[in-house]
């Protein structure tokens, strides 16, 4: 990686075969206000991507714009080769791929743990009741909660609650899933358990972009990292360029803040 | 002086409570304020002198009550009128002026009965479309639900009542020349008519057979559910039920000797034969107070969507569930449970809205008993019990609605 200039290209991305997203011109507009700009970025098979930047840089809203909860005003999204456009139908398509992990959680309050983990996989991929169940009762194993299954999101901690909501995203066997800073709501002591999770994950050869804070996670998972300001790519790079010899100056202002 | 003999009988048993406290806790009481500051008397000292003051109260309108009544030679409590003729008719019941007046009351009671199990789901359904047409991304529907609910909640439920009455009144034809729809529906300015079933030889058996057909599709409904559950084979449950409903209906239909017949409506000599029929003002006064219900109700469940955070429906969204899933499994069960109290208190304003029917001439409770005071009755005791059955209805509608809610509250929070 040489000298990045502002508004970079991170079209190349790591492992082989064709980029699973792809990000073309992307320009998203909120009123006035542009959000982003011109936006390329590739994200390739089993690629672990770490978003960064200081708030308000555009880091969730680009990750938002992948699954269509915000809209994008220009360019091209494409997902697993659908294109993301107007058609409901390839919305729902490129939904059912891509599993989202909030930072807030969200998950259903009405419904227990397993309800929360088996409502989209039934009412989504028609799966049979028993079959989804077990399916959860695995995921639940895998976040390492099992036992929690049958209570309710408010009875649980931040962390146990977030870690349900991974197993929610990937009950529908996502191809890739998206975080949108997952630690940022929790208190200290829960961030660790949720960060494992998502190392685990990451070591089973999922395909993630992670809008996160944690600078320690990025360096230890990331195979890029792309850091964002004022709605630009800044510089992207490895984990050992980015920490170590980062060329942009707005890069070494942020990181010398936060370091 | 009676008050004065009340200030000291509670003065009294207020140090009483105290004393018999601090002995019965073994409290420290060398550090203790005089009782005028002390915060435990005295939050016990306001509520007995607010159930004082309500009881002087109470008392005072009993004793005048009891002079007035004794007065006019009125026992209050003398309810031997009831088994006296009403002296009214009422349309649409078997009753004459010679039946008693508990009969008359017993029709009322079913009248307003009629018009709450046809208006309170009406005004729920149409409610419940029209908020959440407010909230849609749709301008004209937003703006037409937006001026619907507008309109209607600012008018008195008095005024929709008697405007829609007149315009049936005027826009529906006289008897004589009354609209007919094919042989099934007749409508004109005194009453709708419309298709029924009437029974012929052997329909109680038939009615029983097919109650335990609804059980039986109940049955099947819930085992196809569990087989889908169990091994993912197409539940098809309404197919299911449907079809043993019907074949046991149309089986029992063949077996019991054709047990009813379709009845459809006619007039013959002013005389409606067969069918269903309402009166004019049934119709008008339930269409007129569900159009006002609904328009609160639209409020309610427009209020209570927006109130679910929208992180529910962001994740609904993400994990790619439809427009209608999102809403039935993600959005309306919250947003049911902070639409349920007010909604409540939208059943009970209804049930006593009906009684604004006496001013269009429907035989509900209230136009009954105003008819009796007509007729030299003993107000009171008529007040009594309609005032009783009022507060049951409310009562009934309110425990149900509490248990409901009861079990919706959602656990953890």
């Amino acid at each position: 990686m040489t000298d990045a200039t502002v508004n970079a290209d991170a079209t190349a991305f790591a492992g082989t075969g064709e980029a699973i997203i792809k990000v073309e011109n992307m320009d998203k507009f909120f009123g006035d206000f542009q959000a982003l700009k011109n936006i390329n970025m590739n994200v390739g098979h089993k690629e672990v991507v770490v978003v960064i930047g200081p708030s308000g840089s555009g880091k969730s809203t680009l990750i938002r714009c992948i699954n269509r909860l915000e809209q994008h005003d220009a360019g091209r999204i494409v997902v697993d080769g659908i294109e993301l456009s107007d058609d409901i139908r390839n919305i729902q398509e490129i939904r059912k791929e891509t599993g989202m992990v909030f930072q807030s959680f969200n998950l259903f309050p009405h419904l227990s743990i397993i309800d929360n983990i088996t409502l989209a996989p039934r009412q989504v991929r028609r799966m049979p009741k028993a079959e989804a169940e077990e399916l959860a009762m695995e995921l639940l194993t895998r976040v390492k909660i099992p036992e929690q299954a049958q209570k309710f999101p408010g009875q649980l901690s931040g962390g146990q609650q977030q870690r349900v909501a991974i197993a929610r995203a990937l009950a529908m066997r996502p191809k890739v899933i998206l975080f949108d800073e997952p630690t940022s709501a929790l208190d200290p002591e829960m961030i660790k358990e949720v960060l494992d999770t998502m190392k685990d994950l990451a070591n089973e050869g999922m395909t993630m972009i992670c809008v996160t804070h944690e600078m320690g996670f990025a360096r230890e998972v990331a195979d890029r990292v792309v850091f964002m300001a004022d709605g630009e790519v800044v510089e992207v790079g490895t984990p050992d360029h980015f920490f170590d010899n980062p060329q942009e100056a707005r890069t070494r202002l942020f990181l010398s803040q936060i370091l | 002086m009676r008050l004065a003999i009340y200030f000291v009988v509670a003065a009294v048993a207020l140090f009483g409570w105290r004393f018999l406290r601090d002995v019965t806790t073994k409290r420290d009481t060398s550090n203790r304020p005089p009782p005028w500051r002390d915060v435990r008397v005295l939050a016990v000292g306001i509520q007995v002198v607010a159930v004082g003051i309500l009881f002087l109260l109470g008392s005072w309108l009993w004793d005048n009550f009891n002079t007035r009544t004794d007065d006019i030679g009125l026992d209050p409590f003398d309810f031997a009128f009831l088994d006296q003729p009403s002296g009214i008719s009422i349309a649409d019941s078997d009753l004459n002026p010679n039946s008693p007046i508990s009969s008359a009351l017993r029709n009322g009671v079913k009248n307003t009965f009629l018009t709450i199990v046809v208006g309170i789901p009406l005004s729920v359904l149409f409610g419940t479309l029209i908020g959440i047409s407010r909230l849609s991304e749709n301008w004209l529907l937003s703006k037409i639900a937006t001026g619907y609910v507008e309109f209607f909640r600012n008018i008195p439920p008095l005024l929709i009542i008697v405007f829609t009455w007149s315009v049936f009144l005027t826009g529906f034809p006289p008897e004589r020349e009354s609209w007919e729809i094919g042989d099934l529906f007749i409508f004109n300015n005194k009453r709708f008519a419309g298709p029924s079933i009437a029974s012929q030889e052997n329909f109680v058996a038939y009615r029983w057979l097919m109650l335990a057909a609804l059980a039986l599709a109940a049955v099947v409904w819930v085992v196809r559910t569990r087989l889908f559950d169990r091994t993912g084979t197409p539940h098809r449950r309404v197919l299911w039920s449907l079809g043993t409903f019907v074949g046991i209906g149309v089986i029992g239909y063949v077996a019991l000797g054709q047990p009813f017949r379709f009845s459809t409506p006619d007039i013959v000599e002013r005389v409606y034969e067969g069918g269903v029929k309402m009166q004019m003002p049934y119709a008008a006064g339930v269409f007129a107070l569900t159009l006002y219900t609904a328009s609160h109700i639209a409020e309610i469940v427009r209020g209570s969507i927006l109130s679910v955070d929208r992180g529910q429906v962001e994740a609904g969204n993400a994990l790619a569930l439809s427009g209608f899933q999102r809403y039935r499994f993600v959005v309306l069960p919250q947003a049911f449970r902070v639409a349920f109290p007010p909604l409540i208190n939208q059943f009970l304003n209804f049930t006593k809205n009906t009684s604004l029917f006496v001013a269009i001439g429907f035989a509900e409770i209230t136009s009954i008993s105003i008819n009796l005071f007509g007729q030299s009755r003993p107000a009171p005791q008529i007040l009594f019990i309609v005032m009783g059955i009022y507060l049951t209805f409310s009562l009934v509608l309110s425990t149900i609605g509490n248990l409901i809610n009861g079990r919706l509250a959602i656990a953890g929070r």
